[in-house]
């Protein structure tokens, strides 16, 4: 008997599809390993699976790294940004070839700070020029940037900014920026147009290559590439693998194409039937999840509630930054009134002790030959006129 | 199609865990939302003298056939709700909140027809009338309710859901 049931709210938890992946990766493992022995290449054939092994392990290990970016967006409540981050970071890991793996925790520390995807953004971008032209670890610059953005600048002293303790104490945040802006702007691009630079892209493209197919084929691709200069393998590189995955994605739709081709009702009713049930197929498999379905954000659903929560998350994070810059400035503000009204009492005391004719008249009798008790009685006045307590309670002493 | 929504398994686990009196209160909540779906769902099944005479009990039916029949009583017994989380589907989605119709009678009135049309000496005599988006989620009793709700429960044991995440989050903010 069917089960007949409505769910009305499900999560994905995959654990029966990755122990599918798992059991069809291991299958095809002995597949492979079964035909090379057969064909006699088993040399080729373990090669092929260490080539799989490979992309498995490092597949596993930039999911676990993505999952702890993932939670962290989750736990601030920006969890419709998820695919949005994940788009960034990858876009700039290929822009500015810094390791995905430097990339997430920085991010991290500045979203958890500002709240504001887009000011986070930025001051990644802000982070990675800073580190590129200090040599500084991008973590320890985000996180300097981020202590900045809440009104700590101590950790920015290292950076040499040009600006004495106490301006780097009252300097507000759109200072701070400005000054690493002007310093370091373009140290980026310019370390990219260096050789280390260029081997750094090369060497995080063939990273990406591993995460998606394995990278053992590497060496090969430079060789056959004929590409023309660095930039052009970096690009090839990635359209490869890119295809690759696309590749995996679509032959799910393409075997059920070619059943629906093949089928009774596909043979007499066209091709217009046949596009219509792939096109059928795909979005139940988009549903699944199995196509990379996202509920919040996709043409399927038209669903567009994450546009909304963006926006309140922002406004929410610019509200935050104008009340801690209001609130800088008001520190800043009463401390000058303090140290202006310390000066002004100052001044005050001087002229009135320059006129106080008692003071002068104590003054000019201690100058005078007196007794250490005579002595000690005028110092006692002077002090009860001049206020000084801490003598006032020392000389009755004596 | 259920709305997938991520983490609420584990909002499920830390309300319980730590905050029972909101886990509660939400369950309750759900209830409240689908309860209405699940009430106009029994209601569309037909009493035993509207099914078809030869489908109902006959005290000395004997073999296989005794236990199938159709009684109201226990059809509308099989239509009910939950809201503790399934076993994982084939492809790895667990429901939250279940609504379900597992009586044999029940699921075939539910679902006669759907495929094959309202043809044949058995199908036409159930009467009531098939609704649903397709062939999968189309039926008579639940599936019924269900389309003409026109998704108000779901939207609002959503609401419920997130509205439990915003009190679990705010309580656990010093």
């Amino acid at each position: 008997m069917s089960n007949i049931l409505i769910s009305l709210a499900a999560e994905f938890v995959g654990k029966k599809a990755f122990s599918d992946a798992s059991k069809a990766t291991t299958s095809l493992e002995k597949n492979v390993k079964k035909l090379g022995k057969t064909l006699g290449i088993s040399l080729s054939t373990a090669a092929v699976v260490a080539y799989g092994r490979a992309s498995v392990k490092a597949f596993a290990a930039d999911e676990a790294a993505a999952q702890r970016l993932t939670t962290a967006v989750n736990n601030l409540g920006l969890s419709f940004a998820n695919v949005q981050v994940s788009s960034f970071i990858s876009d700039l890991e290929k822009s500015a070839s810094v390791a995905d793996d430097q990339l997430r925790p920085a991010f991290q520390a500045l979203l958890t700070t500002t709240g504001s995807l887009t000011q986070s953004q930025n001051l990644l971008n802000l982070a990675i020029e800073t580190s590129r032209g200090t040599g500084i670890e991008l973590t320890t610059v985000a996180k300097d940037i981020g202590m900045a953005y809440v009104g700590n600048t101590r950790g920015l002293r290292k950076y040499n900014l040009g600006l004495t303790q106490a301006e780097l104490k009252t300097a507000s945040f759109a200072d701070v920026q400005a000054r690493l802006n002007a310093q370091f702007t373009g140290a980026n691009a310019a370390y990219l147009d260096t050789t280390a630079g260029k081997l750094t892209a090369i060497s995080l493209a063939s990273d990406r290559l591993s995460e998606s197919v394995g990278g053992a084929l590497v060496d090969a691709f430079v060789a056959v590439s004929g590409s023309n200069g660095v930039g052009d393998l970096v690009n090839k590189i990635d359209i490869l693998a890119t295809k690759i995955t696309s590749l995996g994605d679509n032959l799910e739709v393409f075997a059920y194409k070619v059943k629906v081709a093949f089928s009774f009702e596909g043979f007499f009713k066209g091709q217009e039937f046949i596009d219509q049930k792939v096109e059928e197929y795909r979005r139940k498999l988009q549903y699944q999840g199995a196509l990379g379905f996202t509920p919040g954000n996709n043409s399927v659903t038209g669903y567009t509630k994450d546009d909304a929560a963006r926006k309140k998350a922002e406004a929410d994070a610019k509200k935050r930054a104008a009340e801690l810059a209001k609130l800088a400035a008001q520190q800043v503000k009463a401390q000058k009134a303090l140290t202006a009204e310390q000066k002004k009492q100052a001044m005050a005391k001087k002229q009135s002790a320059l006129f106080d004719l008692d003071q002068i008249g104590l003054v000019a009798a201690l100058k005078g030959n007196l007794s250490q008790e005579e002595q000690d009685r005028v110092k006692l006045q002077l002090a009860l006129l001049t206020d000084n307590t801490q003598k006032q309670t020392d000389y009755p002493r004596r | 199609m259920p709305t997938e929504l991520k983490g609420a398994l584990a909002l499920r686990k830390a309300l319980k865990q730590f905050e029972p009196d909101l886990a509660k209160e939400t369950t309750k909540q759900i209830g409240a939302f689908v309860k209405p779906v699940v009430k106009n769902a029994r209601g569309f099944l037909p009493s035993n003298d509207e099914a078809p005479s030869g489908w109902l009990k006959r005290p000395n039916a004997g073999g296989r056939w005794a236990t199938r029949y159709y009684d109201q009583a226990e059809a509308r017994r099989g239509i009910s709700f939950k809201t503790t989380p399934n076993k994982p589907n084939r492809n790895g989605f667990r429901s939250l909140v279940t609504m379900y119709n597992k009586g044999a009678a029940g699921a075939i009135y539910e679902t006669a027809g759907r495929k094959s049309g309202i043809t044949g000496n058995f199908t036409p005599k159930l009467g009531g009338s098939l609704k649903g988006k397709d062939q999968k989620s189309t039926g008579r009793a639940l599936f019924r309710a269900y389309t003409e709700d026109e998704g108000k429960a779901r939207g609002n044991v959503i609401k419920a859901i997130e509205a439990a995440a915003k009190k679990l989050n705010s309580r656990s903010t010093l």
